[in-house]
């Protein structure tokens, strides 16, 4: 059996040339992707940006500017102009803030995987909820029960960049 | 070799074209056995380079290089034919065409055998020790299984082909 299985798996003909150009293509695929493939910041950074986000990053917003940046990345993922508007009435939001953030969040997009980085987009966006609808209308001091679900979420997100780190 | 795959790890496309370039008819007809057509055999072909071309930097072991694309080789077949079979579940009359397309195709009986009677795992086994001459203790790696459980699997196969290949004599005669 061992000769006569060699044999015979031997004579399935091989189109040579078609294999051949069929296995560059395959290498040219894998190099086009490779190439694609996102830039990954160092750790340090990324727990920095982390560290950023999770403890400062809605308050740091503010409000004036977010017509230039309905399209960018912060409001497509995270909140609508109008949620922002609504949980930040009294806060003013200058380009600069705005673009650092932005910026923050792309390190975050380019090194978190696609799930984390929704999952980690959702719980801002939950955060953002609870910063909404504080009771204390200054928007400083937080009730027990938001100060536990703020925490609770901050401590899911670190959880996602701990997981990056490791 | 391991000068080659040096190079190919840090992105060298010619070098691992020249590397891969040795095991193309291998490649191929692995694929062959399990998906019994050309084009899919091709297509098993290219998916075998772009995976194995991303995942160079995994391998540790240069002189293993053949082994490891053969591995990448039988995933990427097994893969295939897993979602050509979600296709098929829609799409009943594809299943037909293809079983046609074989039937032009004339085979021994003991290829016919083995890309007809064996299961996946069986196909796997009987090719890595009898086409590639892998020991089983080789066969037990790339498999990922116990060399016992290889071996019983290869016996089963084995008894299954020479079983189907006496079927088969009796009602040619």
């Amino acid at each position: 059996m061992n000769n006569k299985v060699k044999e015979e798996v031997d004579h399935i003909k091989v189109p040579k040339e078609k294999l051949h150009q069929r296995i560059e293509l395959g290498v040219d695929q894998a190099e086009l992707k490779d190439k694609n493939k996102k830039r990954k910041a160092p750790k340090w950074i990324i727990g920095l940006v982390a560290s950023a986000m999770i403890a400062a990053a809605v308050w740091s917003l503010g409000g004036s500017s977010l017509a230039d940046a309905a399209e960018s990345l912060f409001t497509q993922v995270f909140v609508t102009e109008e949620t922002l508007k609504e949980a930040y009435p009294e806060e003013e939001v200058t380009s600069e803030g705005m673009t650092a953030i932005e910026g923050q969040l792309q390190i975050l997009e380019q090194n978190l995987s696609e799930e984390d980085f929704a999952e980690f987009s959702r719980l801002l966006e939950e955060q953002t909820e609870i910063l909404k609808g504080m009771e204390d209308e200054t928007k400083i001091n937080f009730t027990d029960e938001e100060s536990e679900k703020v925490e609770e979420i901050q401590a899911k997100m670190q959880k996602i960049v701990g997981d990056l780190l490791d | 070799m391991q000068k080659l795959v040096k190079k190919a790890r840090k992105g060298d496309k010619l070098a691992f074209m020249a590397l891969i370039e040795e095991y193309e008819d291998a490649i191929y007809r692995t694929a062959y056995v399990y998906v019994k057509n050309e084009n899919d055999a091709l297509d098993v072909a290219q998916e075998t380079a772009a995976r194995a071309f991303s995942r160079i930097s995994s391998l540790k072991e240069p002189e293993y290089f053949k082994t490891w694309l053969i591995k990448i080789t039988i995933n990427a077949s097994i893969d295939l034919l897993r979602s050509k079979k979600k296709i098929v579940q829609l799409q009943p009359e594809y299943h037909e065409s293809i079983e046609r397309q074989d039937e032009n195709i004339p085979l021994s009986l003991t290829l016919r055998s083995l890309l007809d009677d064996l299961t996946e795992r069986e196909k796997g086994i009987i090719l890595l020790k009898y086409y590639h001459g892998h020991t089983f203790t080789e066969i037990s790696t790339i498999m990922e299984m116990p060399a016992g459980s290889i071996k019983s699997v290869l016996y089963r196969a084995l008894h299954k082909m020479r079983y189907q290949m006496k079927e088969e004599d009796i009602y040619e005669q």
